[in-house]
């Protein structure tokens, strides 16, 4: 039953969804849309945004009905419209989500909520979908404006409609982000700021790099999508021939690239919401394990699909993206904990968890293995594409031992990262100061030998090979090592230095990998042993109670 | 939960901020429908404790149960059986009285569709019910809070500086609210730094001095130990009782005339008189001393119309326990 819809459903009585949803709503969403409609503010708010877009749009319409076809001035309100809304919708939608949690922990409502005994799951939930309905009512308030382009024609009803589903789709994300950060604050001015600064940062390099730079790539797909405006993805959708290249490239990459940062973002958010006793873990490494497997067979399958010319860069660009992947989880999973705690170890012992739960726990090493493991198994998935579709086009052998050269490095260095931050998250006492300690030590080893090999050759005053193989530890020397291989008639002294460096990245990788594992264990021993030795003392003293009580 | 399970158990608590122990082996039961007032000067540790116990915070050595549940092993059972209200908490805005309630109504997923009439009439808030929670008084607020910790009806009340900022009235209402409460079955763990605000509610106090427990029981019987231990140190090394009393008694007529009945009298350490009808007496002795010095005076002829402790047993119980440093 509800008391905020005052719907009771009866038990056992067969109720649609509408009901089920009315006697059983998410009571956060609830309680924030009722004082949400009291917040005297936003009607004017609402009208002000309208009126903006009425002129802005009724300003291009005006301007332009002078000499351009009624066609061109439906293109130009559509693009302006949706690129002006992608702006709207990008940075409130963080904003207003950033309110939320904050403003909990703020206005110290937050551990009543956190004491009814509500999931984190279902706050998390509660939040996003009380963000969202706010965000929701700007985009349907101004949605007419938008709906105005297809009547001068240029774009057609279906496409305005496609381009309504993606801000739609956009919005969730963008609140999604917002809940990330304001689920890890503690002040609502600090989680707004925070917020809207990494907001402004990403949104200006969405829209050029997705939108403008997405539609010359469109184009050279499809010729009759036209180059340069953003907002191609839904004239993409009605003008496209549907066929396997339409699946892949306009449904499962554009789903995969909201469903995954998605999912990414609720799984952050659910941890953030968790006690640090309990099971923070589960959730974001099932993230990792269907993202690692996602962007390795996509990337595979890309690989081997594309178009000959293209298929060196394409192999680099999926083994750049899939160990950039890796690179950033290994920063997630640095808030790991040494290992399980009591309550999450007796929850296990009462569901009877197997070893396949135990290994998705909280723990640092289990999360290590399970990078270590599924990195692996990733790049094995990836370079025997990548070969195999260089093989298949019979390309230079130079291009195959490249891309072997560019895989093997970047594992290698996987193996050192993963070993570095599990040695580093076994010494510290929390997650902030071994992430900051990897940022700095990652940057240094990317950088440093650069900066050595410029120096060595400002000194000799030379650019020789020489000298670029003294920044053969950086692993940005991977990428320095394409161009040499492609165009050098003997790339054995490289491929041999650049694999001594690789080595022995990995090697260092597996002794700190070593020493963090006997530290963990250490810790987890000493800790059991002193609870052991607690209870002990506790049971013998209530013992002696009951002994001595008459 | 058992009769015989104590309601509250800690036992051997320790806990560290910032490299400093905060809490130091404290150990302390609550009896079941006790009212247990848990006092310390600002800084003693109060907070911590109750954060501990309300599964906010995880031990980081002792144990605390709740119930007979161990609050580190599982938070979520302890959570469905004790109603927590945390210092200065916080309300939300545009939202009615009635509305806040039944959001944690459904937040605690209250089965029983009369609840929260039931809570708003125990905590006489029925009258405010459409009101905005934002223009309350902090009063009301605070009732409020307590209205929302009895939603989902549990049977440990861990109430932190409950009548913290509250006007006199304020303060009566809720400590007649806790009366009420304990006459419902409930156990009440109510901290507090003001100790005319426990003086009339607890059954049984705790008292903490700089992370650790000074004194632990019933009222009566820490009095009574506290007599008995004149020189002799108390728990934990702590100061010595001082067995020193004061009693304010009020005289028809002027108070001087008590002097010559009261001079020389064995246990009589000195003899005020603040005012014309009113005479202070330092005393060395217990309740039973003091009834039969009442007794000699009206015997003697004495007009006695009144007779007041100077302090109230907790207060002379915290004066005599603690060493009152600085936290």
């Amino acid at each position: 039953m509800s008391f905020q819809t005052g719907r009771h459903l009866a038990p056992g009585t067969p109720a649609s969804w509408l009901d089920r949803l009315l006697s059983d709503p998410n009571p956060i969403w609830i309680r924030e849309m009722k004082q949400s409609a009291r917040l005297t503010r936003t009607p004017f708010i609402l009208m002000g945004l309208t009126l903006m877009m009425v002129l802005i749009i009724g300003t291009i319409g005006g301007l332009m009905s002078e000499s351009s076809d009624p066609g061109v001035i439906g293109t130009a309100i559509f693009h302006t419209f949706f690129s002006l809304a992608f702006w709207v919708v990008t940075l409130a939608g963080p904003a207003v989500a950033a309110n939320s949690i904050a403003s909990e922990r703020e206005g110290k409502t937050w551990e009543a909520l956190q004491l009814t005994g509500l999931p984190p799951p279902v706050i998390a939930r509660g939040k996003f979908l009380a963000a969202y309905t706010n965000i929701a009512l700007y985009v349907v308030m101004v949605a007419p404006v938008g709906a105005m382009s297809f009547l001068f024609g240029g774009v057609t009803a279906l496409e305005t409609l496609f381009a309504f589903v993606w801000l739609f789709l956009l919005a969730g994300l963008s609140v999604a982000f917002g809940l990330a950060i304001s689920s890890k604050m503690e002040s609502l001015r600090g989680a707004i700021l925070v917020t809207l600064f990494v907001a402004l940062a990403i949104v200006p390099n969405v829209f050029l790099g997705l939108g403008v730079g997405g539609s010359v790539m469109a184009h050279h797909i499809w010729p009759l999508l036209p180059e340069g405006p953003p907002v191609w993805l839904p004239v993409a959708y009605a003008r496209a021939p549907f066929d396997l290249r339409y699946v892949g490239v306009l449904i499962l990459a554009p789903a995969t690239a909201v469903i995954l940062p998605a999912w990414f973002l609720y799984e952050v958010t659910v941890a953030n919401l968790t006690s640090i006793t309990e099971d923070r873990s589960t959730g974001l490494r099932r993230w990792f394990l269907v993202t690692s497997l996602v962007l390795s067979v996509g990337g595979g399958v890309v690989s081997l699909g594309a178009a000959s010319r293209d298929k060196l860069l394409v192999a680099l660009a999926a083994l750049c993206t899939y160990f950039a992947f890796l690179a950033i989880s290994t920063f997630v999973f640095q808030g790991e904990p040494i290992g399980p705690s009591r309550c999450v170890e007796l929850e296990w012992e009462r569901r009877g968890a197997g070893w396949w739960a135990r290994a998705l726990g909280p723990g640092v090493m289990p999360a290590a293995r399970v990078q270590l493991i599924s990195g692996l198994v990733g790049v094995l998935t990836l370079l025997p594409a990548a070969v195999g579709g260089l093989s298949l086009v019979k390309a230079r052998s130079s291009e195959i031992l490249v891309v072997l050269l560019f895989g093997f490095y970047g594992l290698c260095f996987f193996v050192f990262l993963i070993g570095f931050a599990s040695w580093l998250r076994a010494r510290t006492s929390g997650p902030a100061v071994s992430r900051i300690l990897l940022a700095v030590i990652l940057f240094l080893v990317s950088v440093g030998p650069w900066v050595l090999a410029a120096m060595v050759g400002a000194i000799t005053r030379s650019s020789s090979l020489q000298d670029i193989l003294i920044a053969s530890p950086s692993p940005l020397f991977a990428v320095a090592a394409v161009d040499e291989l492609r165009q050098s008639s003997s790339p054995e002294r490289v491929v041999l230095v650049a694999s001594i460096c690789a080595l022995a990245w990995a090697l260092l990788g597996l002794g700190l990998l070593g020493s963090a594992s006997l530290r963990c264990e250490r810790i987890i021993r000493e800790h059991k042993k002193a609870l052991a030795e607690s209870d002990a003392f506790l049971r013998a003293e209530d013992e002696a109670a009951q002994a001595s009580s008459p | 939960m058992s009769a015989t399970v104590p309601a509250i158990r800690v036992r051997h608590l320790w806990h560290r901020f910032a490299g400093q122990d905060v809490l130091r082996d404290v150990t302390f039961d609550v009896g079941q429908g006790e009212i247990f007032g848990f006092i310390g000067p600002n800084g003693a540790g109060k907070t911590t404790t109750i954060r501990l116990m309300a599964t906010l915070l995880e031990p980081m050595a002792g144990r605390i149960e709740i119930g007979g549940i161990d609050v580190a092993m599982e938070p979520g059972r302890v959570r469905r059986i004790i109603g927590y209200m945390p210092d200065h908490a916080g309300v939300y805005d545009r939202i009615t009285v009635r509305e806040y309630l039944e959001f944690f109504a459904d937040a605690f997923r209250v089965e029983s569709p009369e609840v929260v009439d039931a809570v708003l009439e125990l905590t006489g808030l029925e009258k405010l019910q459409d009101k905005l929670v934002a223009t309350m008084s902090k009063g009301i607020k605070q009732r409020l809070q307590l209205a929302r910790v009895l939603l989902h009806d549990p049977k440990i009340l861990i109430l932190d500086e409950p009548a913290s900022d509250l006007d006199p009235r304020a303060r009566i209402e809720i400590r007649d609210l806790l009366l009420e409460l304990r006459g419902l079955g409930k156990t009440i763990f109510l901290s507090s730094h003001i100790l005319t605000e426990l003086a009339d509610v607890c059954t049984s106090v705790a008292i903490l001095e700089k992370g650790r427990i000074v004194v632990a029981g019933p009222v009566g019987e820490i009095a009574h130990r506290l007599s008995q231990a004149q020189g002799r140190p108390l728990q934990q090394g702590v100061a010595p009782a001082l067995a020193q009393r004061r009693v304010k008694l009020r005289v028809l007529g002027p108070a001087e005339n008590l002097g010559p009945l009261l001079q020389g009298a064995s246990g009589v350490l000195r003899l005020e008189f603040p005012s014309r009808q009113v005479a202070v007496v330092t005393y060395a002795g217990d309740d039973a001393w003091l009834a039969g010095m009442i007794r000699h005076l009206v015997m003697s002829g004495a007009p006695i119309i009144g007779v007041e402790p100077e302090r109230t047993e907790l207060e002379r119980i915290f004066l005599e326990a603690t060493r009152g440093d600085l936290q």
